[in-house]
C-alpha cells in the first residue's frame, strides 16, 4: 500500500531531521528516488517551486510529492488529496507531538547537557548531509543524458550555476532566491529552447 | 460567554497562523520575522524573551521549524486545541497552493517551454542547495571534533547517495547524535576528576604492582 508507505516514510523524515527545510532535503530525495516514486530531476523541479511559493519549504515539498504520487496511484483529485494527506500528516505528527511534550516538560529540556552534546555533533552532520544531497543533485544537473545513453558535461549549466551561487551569496549584489529562479527559467527557455533549438 | 471567547481566541490563532503561512516564502528562518511581528508585537501573546527560547527549541527539535513554532505558540495560548489549530493553519496555505500547482504541473509538465525553463532552473536549485550548506555551516562550532564528524558523515552520506554502501541516512543521524552524547559524557567524566600528579603516580604504581 503506497499511501501507508508514504505516511510512514514522511513520519521517519519528520522524526529524524533537525533544522527543518533544506536539512530535510537529503532524506526526502533519498527516500522518494530510491522508492522509485520520483526522479532526481522531478525533486529539483519541486525545490524550485517550493522556494518560489509561500509556506514552509518542507511542507511544500511533502505536498508536492503526495500530490504526484497519489495522483499516479489512484488518479484524479481523490488520489491526490489522499496522497497529500498521508505525506503531510506524516511530517506533521512528530513535530506536533514532540513540541507538545517539550511544552509540558518546560524549556529546561533544551538546556540539558546530553541534548547539547547531541546537537554539537548533529550540526556538522546536517551540513554533511545537505552537502551530499548537493553532490548528487549537481551530478544530475551537470551530466546530461545524451540520446544514445552517453553522458555529456553541461558546461552552460555549470557556468550559470556559478553565477547563481555568486548572486545568492551576495557577490557584488545579493539577489533574492525567487528572482534567481525566475531569471534562470527565462535563461533556460532562451538557451535550451532558442539557442540549442530544443533537446 | 466563556465558549464564545474561546471560539474567538481559536479563530484569531487560526487566522494569524494562516496569514503567516500565506505570506512567507522559503519557510523556516524567513518565517521567524513575521511570527515575531504577529505574535509578539501585534498580539502580545508571548514576550520577546519567550520568542528567543522558542526559537532555540524549534531549531533543535526534529521536524519542520515553522510547524514547531506554531505548535508551541498555539499550546501556550490555547492548550492542545490551540496547538492543533495554529499548526494546521500554518500548513494550510501551502497545501492549497501546492495542490493547485501540482495539477497544473501534471498538465503542463510535458510542455516544451516548461521543460526548458525547468532545465534552466536546475542550475539555480543546485546553487540554492549549496547556499544552504554554507548557511548551516555558520552554526557549526569551529573545532577539530566538528570537522572530523563532518568529514566522516559526508563520506558515509556520499556512499549512501550513490548506492555504494546503501546505509539509511537515519542511521547516520542517529550515530552522530549518539557519538556526540558519548563524547560529552566521557569528556565530563574526565574533566570532573582532573588527575593530579600524585594520583597519576599512585595509578602507575598500582599498575606496576599488578604486573
Amino acid at each position: 500500500m503506497i499511501f501507508l508507505e508514504m505516511f510512514l516514510n514522511f513520519l521517519k523524515i519528520g522524526l529524524f531531521t533537525v533544522g527543518g527545510g533544506y536539512a530535510m532535503l537529503p532524506l526526502i530525495t533519498d527516500t522518494v528516488v530510491s522508492k522509485g516514486w520520483l526522479t532526481t530531476e522531478q525533486v529539483m523541479d519541486f525545490v524550485a517551486i517550493a522556494e518560489s511559493t509561500p509556506g514552509p519549504f518542507a511542507i511544500n515539498v511533502a505536498t508536492f510529492v503526495g500530490n504526484l504520487v497519489g495522483r499516479a496511484e489512484l488518479g484524479g483529485v481523490g488520489g491526490a488529496a489522499l496522497g497529500v494527506l498521508c505525506a503531510v500528516s506524516g511530517l506533521f505528527l512528530p513535530s506536533f507531538t514532540i513540541i507538545l511534550i517539550i511544552y509540558k516538560l518546560s524549556s529546561k529540556f533544551m538546556k540539558n547537557k546530553v541534548v547539547k552534546d547531541a546537537f554539537y555533533t548533529l550540526r556538522p552532520t546536517v551540513v554533511a548531509l545537505i552537502a551530499s544531497a548537493f553532490v548528487s543533485i549537481a551530478a544530475a544537473t551537470f551530466l546530461m543524458n545524451g540520446g544514445d545513453g552517453t553522458k555529456s558535461m553541461n558546461w552552460f549549466g555549470l557556468a550559470w550555476f556559478v553565477l547563481c551561487f555568486a548572486a545568492l551569496r551576495g557577490f557584488k549584489k545579493k539577489l533574492h532566491p525567487i528572482l534567481v529562479i525566475i531569471l534562470s527559467a527565462g535563461v533556460g527557455i532562451l538557451y535550451y529552447g532558442v539557442i540549442l533549438g530544443g533537446i | 460567554m466563556m465558549i464564545k471567547g474561546k471560539v474567538k481566541l481559536h479563530f484569531t490563532l487560526f487566522a494569524t497562523f494562516f496569514r503567516i503561512g500565506l505570506f512567507t516564502f522559503g519557510g523556516g528562518y524567513a518565517m521567524i520575522a513575521l511570527i515575531e511581528r504577529e505574535v509578539v508585537e501585534r498580539r502580545n501573546w508571548i514576550s520577546h524573551k519567550d520568542m528567543l527560547d522558542l526559537l532555540a527549541i524549534a531549531e533543535s527539535t526534529p521536524g519542520v521549524i515553522a510547524l514547531n513554532t506554531a505548535t508551541f505558540v498555539g499550546a501556550k495560548i490555547g492548550g492542545f486545541w490551540g496547538a492543533l489549530s495554529s499548526s494546521i493553519a500554518v500548513m494550510l496555505p501551502s497545501i492549497i497552493i501546492i495542490s493547485a500547482i501540482g495539477a497544473v504541473y501534471e498538465l503542463f509538465g510535458a510542455n516544451k517551454y516548461v521543460q526548458w525553463a525547468f532545465l534552466g532552473v536546475r542550475a539555480a536549485v543546485a546553487a540554492l542547495i549549496l547556499n544552504a550548506v554554507f548557511k548551516v555551516f555558520k552554526s557549526v562550532d569551529k573545532s577539530v571534533l566538528s570537522y572530523s564528524v563532518m568529514a566522516v558523515t559526508f563520506v558515509l552520506a556520499l556512499l549512501s547517495v550513490f548506492n555504494i554502501i546503501p546505509v539509511d541516512i537515519v542511521f547516520i543521524i542517529l550515530g552522530s547524535a549518539l557519538f556526540g552524547i558519548l563524547w560529552g559524557y566521557f569528556k565530563r567524566k574526565k574533566g570532573k576528576k582532573p588527575p593530579t600528579a600524585e594520583q597519576q603516580i599512585s595509578a602507575t604504581g598500582e599498575e606496576e604492582a599488578d604486573k
